[in-house]
């Protein structure tokens, strides 16, 4: 099957392609370069005066695993209040903030979404976080393992392992839970927490093991260098949303010793305490601590105003945090020795003054970094708002006077506190590109996607052009899925069924010999039935395995 | 390559007899029976050993109101009575994963009201997540942390046999814990069927279970430091209350449990809630979890995968654009009595005895093979058990864990998931 897409304008930035009129053309799954001229071309598409993008890669998005079930289990008020999609089959699963599986697919594809990545998967809970994605239409997805709190690794740690042995852990459990990256949540504290303690700073030991969140970070993340992973650690810091944390968050950088890192949902890392509130933006010097360390990368998690939830493995912050509940109830579970889960309804104000300022740290710092290919744009789904807003920060970012509009509906000192009316910047298009494909692609080490070079996979997503990019980004006239037509003007036209992206980077399978007696002493599973095969996954779990790979890069 | 297999003995299985999936059962299989070598307790010895009728047997065949056909005839028949259905139910809902997949694309497609067999008891566990949320923890955390466990009820080994071998005294801690010191306290009535610990400190409170929600409210209010002015509460003495109160504040890892399928008396969401704002409570201070054990029947597996695709566990309504729950409505007994629904369908493929109940709508039947109804229904389609026959997946009690199954005997029998599969593609 050949298609064409006629006198598009291109942006391309993995390939350096600016706004340039091209055409583009699809054989089967791939993108080809200009066919022989006696070929036949089965469809084509006159895509003249619309933009043509790589299909976008949402790096961090809780769309699969226990987690995002027990929040729907929590709210199922979401469900009722929200409009039906009879189009969607199965036609039922509503909620922004908490969409079924189904919907969740269908949703991202309609915005011109081909991947998305659940960023916090519990290694004994793999299985759950798999099949929700295999039950996710249209998307390839993937995940990435928690590790950081479970008690085998820290106590490899306490009892001084050397860095093949963490290196043969991360790799095999990679392998086990079918997961392209390793996060690490409130490193050490989510155990502490279990301890009974409810605070826990970069270097400040551990209860028991006696380790510090420094050492974890930086033994993680070495480990994933030497591997070869391509995708860093990916963090979620100590002190999340403490006024004060942004210090934390400047010395969490330096823990990378020079090595990548990604941080994440860096908004909630980024508070002062300046000011009658004692809470104040510090986005000017994380900014600027981005610009200057170039193997930092980040993604913002912006807040959004309005109904939410927040889902996230780290249960120290939330269970302190669950008097802010609303409505008032959550969910907070210590969970198998690897890590833990807090479910906590939120709902940001705009005339709030910590949620005004919340909102206006992520906007600042998207503004104030310079490099776009280290700055992601996510809203930490649902954490910071449901991902359906994402062409509302697009336009946020793109359009000045927007920016402008939205500042004057917010609470008033906020406003005055913060320098977003100074930022004068605006996103342009080749910009948006880098940020929702190619760098995300780029960063996971997905060389095949989030470009539109021949060789690449056809995830494709075309839009019209629109001064009114909220408009723009939120209903593309065409995507298209590994060649096959999903979405034509804003609504899903076909389903297909996407993959799972996995890295399997080799380890010395001796590790199991000190992991296996592990199990058996202390776990409630066997270790054999807590590993996934990819058979397992094609069949039983209903994702086929696409292995993403290695890069050789020897000893940090 | 099957790793579990060795030697003609299938190792490292996993038991979906209840909610615990132990799965480190060592079984061999002779002829038609499934024979557990290790470690099985009595349920797991019932649901593994019960043996297979001779596939010419009526109960492992194909039937139209009793009489034996042909797949195909059973197939198409079936197809006709959900097409032509304006309210069907679907109940039972016991399952694995793939089967509870194939349950709800059905459901969806001619849009039927999903009752699990166990929903009176599921939603007294789910009608306090949804209202005020909960604080637990999982087997693994308890099975190395605990060092006071307190039971609301009196059934944990009638329900959950191996729970105090494998996450109460077990051998080894990560911890180092000397795991006889663990105390235990009960809080119900004596049963001489519950197997307590040998050698771990336990004490009892003996009242009724419908007293067991004021129970666990004095002792909350106790907590929180507040004066009762009762002597008694449901007969246990002001004293005792503060006492273990005392102790639970004192305990670094306690852990507060109960089966909701024992509490069968009206508001029984209640007493779970108190008990849940208790171990909330007490969290201010130290460190206390809930832990609502039991399970069967597929019950949570049903629940997540349903959850995950439609918003809701059990008690809902597909149809028109939306998913629906009203535990009220869509109670299936009701619907059943009321004669509001036209037809159900019942999917039983653990336990053989789990056979639907009585009713006036025409039925179609996906049950364990072997099994016998009381009245021969409408269809009876025989289907293979999840973890002898096929392979799959299903969940623990305490949600996070979900447990591969194999398929450790050879037979011809069809999953739940290929019948309804095959339904669907027909309509």
């Amino acid at each position: 099957m050949l298609i064409k897409l006629s006198g598009g304008t291109v942006y391309d930035p993995a390939n350096g392609v600016n706004g340039e009129v091209r055409n583009i053309y699809i054989r089967d799954n791939r993108i080809v370069g200009t066919p022989a001229a006696d070929e036949n071309i089965d469809t084509e598409y006159d895509v003249r005066g619309k933009v043509i993008m790589a299909g976008a890669i949402d790096l961090h998005t809780h769309i699969g695993g226990g987690k995002v079930n027990i929040a729907r289990t929590l709210l199922p008020e979401f469900y009722r209040n929200e409009p039906g999609n009879s189009r969607a089959r199965p036609s039922s699963g509503c909620s922004y903030a908490t969409p079924s599986t189904f919907l969740a697919g269908y949703r991202y594809a309609e915005m011109g979404y081909t991947s998305a990545f659940e960023p916090a998967v519990l290694p004994i809970n793999a299985r759950q976080a798999h099949m929700e994605m295999a039950d996710t239409p249209i998307l390839d997805t993937g995940g990435y393992a928690i590790l950081g709190n479970d008690d085998f690794l820290l106590r490899l740690l306490s009892n001084g392992a050397d860095q093949k042995l963490i290196n043969d852990y991360v790799a095999w459990t990679l392998h086990a839970t079918q997961c392209i990256g390793i996060k690490v949540v409130n490193p050490g504290g989510i155990n502490a927490f279990k301890f009974n303690q409810r605070k826990l700073d970069l270097d400040e030991k551990t209860p028991y093991y006696k380790v510090t969140p420094r050492d974890i970070i930086s033994r993680l993340n070495r480990a994933l260098y030497e591997l070869g992973v391509p995708h860093p650690l990916h963090v979620h810091a100590s002190n999340l949303g403490i006024p004060g944390n942004f210090q934390t968050t400047l010395d969490t950088m330096k823990a990378a010793d020079g090595l990548p890192l990604h941080l994440t949902h860096i908004q909630f890392h980024s508070y002062g305490t300046e000011g009658d509130y004692k809470f104040s933006s510090a986005a000017a010097e994380i900014a600027t601590a981005i610009n200057a360390n170039h193997n930092i990368s980040v993604d913002i998690g912006q807040i959004m105003f309005g109904q939410t939830v927040t889902i996230s493995s780290d249960t120290m912050r939330q269970h302190a945090n669950h008097k802010y509940a609303h409505p008032n109830k959550w969910i907070c579970t210590d969970i198998e020795c690897d890590a833990g889960c807090g479910v906590v309804p939120f709902r940001y104000r705009d005339k709030n003054f910590v949620n005004a300022m919340q909102w206006a740290i992520g906007l600042e710092i998207f503004l104030m970094v310079d490099d776009p290919w280290r700055v992601f744009l996510t809203t930490d789904h649902p954490n910071g708002a449901p991902f359906t807003s994402y062409p509302h920060l697009i336009r946020l970012l793109m359009d000045r006077s927007f920016r402008e509009e939205k500042l004057l509906q917010i609470h008033p000192e906020a406003a005055a506190y913060s320098r977003l009316s100074g930022l004068t910047r605006e996103y342009s298009l080749y910009e948006i590109a880098i940020m929702t494909r190619a760098g995300p692609a780029r960063i996971l080490g997905l060389n095949d996607r989030g470009h539109l070079a021949a060789g690449g996979y056809a995830d494709i997503a075309v839009y019209d052009l629109d001064n009114n990019y909220e408009h723009m980004f939120r209903r593309p006239a065409y995507v298209f899925k590994n060649g096959e037509l999903v979405v034509r003007h804003g609504k899903i036209c076909n389903v297909v069924r996407g993959s799972t992206h996995v890295v399997h980077p080799e380890f010395d399978p001796g590790i199991e010999k000190s992991l296996g007696n592990y199990f058996d002493r202390y776990h409630s599973v066997r270790m054999e039935n807590f590993k996934i095969s990819d058979d397992e996954m094609a069949n039983n779990i209903g994702s086929t395995v696409m292995v993403t790979d290695c890069v050789s890069r020897g000893v940090a | 390559m099957n790793t579990h297999l060795t030697d003609n003995l299938h190792r490292n299985i996993t038991c979906p007899f209840c909610g615990l999936c132990c799965d480190d059962l060592t079984i061999r299989v002779d002829g038609k029976q499934s024979l557990i070598v290790d470690n099985g307790c009595a349920l797991c010895q019932a649901g593994f050993g019960e043996p297979l009728p001779p596939l010419a047997a009526i109960t492992c065949q194909p039937q139209i109101r009793g009489h034996t056909c042909s797949l195909d005839k059973a197939l198409a028949r079936a197809t006709d009575l959900l097409r032509d259905s304006r309210y069907p139910l679907f109940g039972g809902l016991a399952t694995d994963v793939s089967g509870a997949r194939a349950t709800l694309h059905l459901a969806d497609r001619i849009g039927a009201v999903l009752d699990h067999m166990n929903s009176d008891a599921m939603l007294r566990n789910t009608l306090v997540v949804q209202d005020s949320g909960w604080m637990t923890t999982t087997l693994t955390e308890v099975r190395n942390r605990i060092d006071l466990l307190v039971v609301f009820g009196n059934g944990i080994t009638e329900h959950t046999p191996r729970f105090y071998e494998r996450f109460f005294y077990n051998a080894e801690s990560i911890f180092g814990q000397d795991t006889q010191q663990r105390e235990l306290v009960l809080i119900g009535v004596h049963n001489d069927n519950d197997v307590l610990p040998k050698n771990n400190p336990v004490t009892r409170l003996t009242c009724i279970p419908e007293q067991l929600g004021d129970v666990a409210m004095a002792l909350r209010a106790l907590a929180n430091g507040q004066l009762l002015q009762a002597d008694s509460v449901a007969g246990i003495q002001q004293g005792e209350l503060r006492d273990l109160v005392k102790r639970l504040r004192s305990a670094r890892y306690s852990v507060i449990t109960w089966n909701s399928a024992e509490l069968n008396f009206p508001h029984a969401e209640l007493t779970v809630q108190a008990i849940c704002e208790l171990v909330k409570n007490l969290n201010t201070d130290t460190r206390c979890s809930a832990l609502p054990l039991g399970g069967s029947n597929g019950d949570d597996t049903f629940a997540q995968v349903s959850t995950w695709q439609t918003g809701f566990a059990t008690r809902f309504r597909l149809a028109t654009g939306k998913s629906h729950f009203d535990p009220v409505l869509f109670d299936g007994e009701r619907l059943l009595s009321e004669q509001e629904t036209d037809l159900l369908l019942w999917i039983s493929a653990f336990d053989i005895g789990r056979t639907p109940p009585a009713s006036s709508a025409p039925s179609i039947v996906l049950g364990r093979a072997g099994m016998q109804c009381d009245t021969p229904p409408q269809v009876f389609i025989p289907v293979a058990t999840p973890g002898i026959d096929h392979s799959g997946n299903i969940y623990r009690c305490d949600t996070s864990v979900v447990l591969p199954l194999q398929s450790i005997r050879d037979t011809n029998l069809l999953s739940v998931s290929d019948v309804l599969q095959a339904i669907t593609d027909r309509l």
